[in-house]
């Protein structure tokens, strides 16, 4: 292969920034390297990136070790007079092994930890902190747990294991990986205007009874900082409350509840797993309640962000490989539909965008339809930093009264950007689009004639919007997005359209990579116990996945359908 | 068979020492690796211990010269047993060592690359857990795409493949993070 072009998504261009490539292999790289220059640059972002994936690898706490000596007998099997080999991988010396008298921060690190992760949560939900979490808490809260633990840890490190072997025992602060009981004190932090009263949770007992303490966190005074709570469960999951930093309103105050819920709840029995904690958040003042359908006449369009985040699918792995059930909060269907890499076609010519739709039947409803909306950003060539292709961004959805009475957007519950406030002219979502960027949103569908869930019928008239194209009744069309844009380099905004026709698919007609979204859905919607899952079971699930694996360059959907396993096993 | 000279002064020795460097180079790194394999602690010292066992349990020839690659493929093979035997899936704690990551700026060089560090190390426990397990083969523990293929048993453009995917998504999540 000696083409003279070198694409971004080569994976020899990894392997010759490492050092991986050898002989002629070496060479034909090295040759395409002369005469692109973008390629050079994109060989040294990689080796900066390999220095600080090595320098943060390198800074990641190592367990508790206690010392190996082998005894003599075992010594004596060695052939003596070789030489040790020159041994590879990264070296530590052994002062690296006592290196923490900060020990007690890498214990509480674990505590952290779980605020970074809600934090994360928050961040994603409302595109970003209103406020920075005060770095003042967040230090005694790290102190008191670590308190807690270097006792919890003493107690670790007399922990004799039976062999062979002498052992010499450091005294090095115990890190539990996986499973820990937490416990955060009750704290007054006064700082000018604020007082924030942090909740004491204990972790609850292996057995959990339906009479569970019930912790409460309260915030005080208006006007400042995020209030927040901390409940502790056995998987180590901390739940906070964080509210957006309001001014001046008395509704500030927000009252979250952590409560222990052990009864089953279709199909889980909550009690039975580790985690039964469900979290309130008092994030924005609308409910975390599943998206309705919302009906055509009243909610002609509808938007989605084109940022969906990462954290809740590697939270929601995290609990089940835990052996609990995430709470139905964690779940972001958005966001683990937008974990998976799609193939989608990239923009042709110069726009800066293209869109790949797609609609068949919703697994989960046959008689709805499930529409994948996906939205791929052009690709620089390699070496570019991350490049905006696109400024202030908009996507709009405009449904076909013709056809569609009412439609959802999967995922995105609780975002303060509800459907309703496009058609209050409220401005949606802007931002900008970097070279690459992906997004993926999943809308279902009722289509005219089909019965709402509630049985309501309804009235739809004609569609009239100021900003994009109008659906109108007798188009053939289902749906158009449109996508509104500055280009990056100024000048006047620009508009594209893509329109979809929807000419009766099945789901067995789908694309792979449609069967495999509809799944993770699916997947989200059961977790949620959502009541616009329909008829989907995990099982079916699995199927849909199955169906939909493809290549699976990378082994993400491989790793999903073991989750899908692992939640069956819950319910047994 | 004499030592070489250009071997360092510690090859000299006898081979209890090299015995007693390898463990005590190495524990804890193996012990790091098969935690993430395993999820907790405590199963991750048995498969180690385990696993010096049988190093120091084979004919020195048998692993002279690549010892620690050794090491790493026996103690992943020892997990995956253990993991089957318990009917797991093979499973990575992601997050586990977090550290905070979105407090309030704070001056100092240090406390800024903790962050950074954590941050980094948060980014790389979202990735799948193949991908992870790679990644911190290649860039935690110093393996060869050759070596890592001979411990994870994936073929070498596979490792490849996936370190590529791998780093290209943490730069593009990073970057973007820092915006």
């Amino acid at each position: 292969m000696n083409e003279a072009k070198l694409y971004p998504d080569d994976p020899r261009l990894t392997a010759y920034a490492l050092g991986e490539l050898e002989g002629d292999e070496r060479a034909a790289v090295e040759l395409a390297l002369k005469t692109d220059a973008a390629a050079r640059a994109a060989v040294d972002e990689i080796r900066d990136t390999a220095r600080q994936l090595e320098a943060a690898l390198a800074a990641e706490p190592m367990p508790t070790v206690k010392l190996i000596a082998a005894t003599p007998a075992q010594r004596a099997a060695i052939v003596p007079g070789r030489d040790p080999r020159k041994l590879d991988g990264g070296p530590l010396p052994l002062q690296n092994l006592i290196r923490f008298p900060q020990a007690c921060f890498l214990v509480a690190g674990l505590a952290a930890a779980c605020f970074a992760v809600m934090l994360t949560l928050h961040e994603s939900e409302v595109g970003r902190l209103e406020e920075p979490i005060n770095a003042v808490k967040l230090e005694e809260i790290m102190k008191a747990t670590a308190e807690s633990h270097a006792r919890k840890a003493d107690a670790d490190a007399a922990i004799v294991k039976p062999s062979s072997y002498t052992e010499v025992t450091f005294p090095v602060a115990a890190i539990p990986v996986g499973r820990v009981e937490l416990q955060a004190k009750t704290q007054e932090i006064a700082e000018a205007d604020k007082k924030v009263v942090l909740a004491e949770a204990m972790a609850p007992k292996q057995n959990v009874d339906a009479a569970a303490p019930v912790s409460r966190a309260v915030v005080a005074e208006k006007n400042q900082s995020p209030p927040q709570a901390v409940a502790a469960d056995k998987t180590a999951m901390l739940g906070a409350a964080v509210a957006s930093n309001q001014p001046a309103k008395e509704e500030t105050i927000q009252i979250s509840e952590f409560e222990v819920s052990a009864a089953p709840v279709h199909g889980y029995d909550a009690s039975e797993t580790m985690t039964g904690t469900r979290v309130n958040t008092a994030i924005t003042d609308l409910p975390f309640a599943d998206s309705d359908f919302l009906s055509v006449a009243q909610n002609p369009l509808s938007t989605f962000g084109l940022d969906a985040g990462m954290a809740s699918y590697a939270n929601v792995r995290r609990f089940l490989q835990a052996g609990g059930r995430p709470p139905a909060d964690v779940v972001r269907i958005e966001e683990l539909v937008n974990y998976f890499p799609y193939a989608y076609a990239a923009p042709r010519d110069h726009a800066p965008l293209a869109a790949t739709l797609e609609v068949a039947a919703a697994p989960w409803a046959p008689t709805h339809r499930l529409v994948r909306i996906g939205l791929k950003a052009r690709e620089v060539p390699a070496g570019g930093m991350r490049v905006t292709v696109a400024k202030d961004v908009k996507v709009q959805v405009a449904f076909n009264p013709a056809q569609v009475e009412s439609y959802r957007l999967i995922g995105y519950n609780g975002s303060p950007l509800k459907n309703k406030d496009f058609s209050k002219n409220v401005i949606p979502p802007a931002g900008d689009l970097a070279a690459g960027h992906v997004v993926t949103a999943l809308y279902e569908i009722v289509p005219v004639g089909v019965e709402l869930p509630g049985g309501d019928a309804l009235k739809y008239g004609k569609v009239e919007s100021q900003e994009s194209r109008v659906v109108g009744a007798s188009s053939k069309e289902l749906l158009i997005v449109t996508v509104r844009y500055t280009p990056p380099e100024g000048g006047a905004s620009q508009q594209l359209e893509f329109p979809l026709m929807d000419h009766g698919a099945a789901f067995a007609e789908a694309s792979m990579d449609f069967k495999f979204a509809a799944a993770v859905a699916g997947f989200g919607m059961i977790l949620r116990d959502s009541p616009d899952k329909g008829s989907a079971t995990l099982a079916e699930v699995e199927q849909w996945a199955g169906q939909g694996l493809g290549s699976d360059a990378g082994g993400y959907r491989a790793e999903f359908v073991g989750l899908v396993h692992q939640a069956e096993k819950l319910k047994e | 068979m004499k030592p070489t000279s250009d071997q360092p002064e510690e090859s000299h020795a006898h081979d209890t020492h090299w015995v007693e460097t390898t463990v005590a180079r190495y524990q804890a790194p193996l012990t790091r690796y098969a935690t993430r394999l395993l999820g907790d602690t405590e199963r991750a010292r048995d498969v180690v211990q385990d696993s010096f066992a049988r190093l120091l349990a084979q004919p020195r020839d048998a692993v002279d010269g690549h010892a620690v690659e050794w090491l790493f493929t026996v103690c992943r093979h020892r997990a995956l047993d253990v993991l089957r035997k318990e009917g797991r899936i093979m499973r990575f704690e992601e997050g586990a060592v977090d550290r905070v990551a979105d407090a309030a700026p704070r001056p100092g060089h240090e406390l800024e690359r903790a962050e950074t560090h954590a941050a980094l190390l948060r980014l790389i426990g979202l990735l799948p857990a193949n991908q992870q397990e790679v990644v911190r083969l290649k860039f935690q523990n110093g393996f060869s795409y050759k070596e890592i293929s001979r411990i994870t048993q994936l073929s070498v453009t596979n490792v490849g493949f996936l370190i590529h995917t791998a780093v290209a998504r943490l730069r593009r999540e990073w970057t973007a993070q820092a915006e």
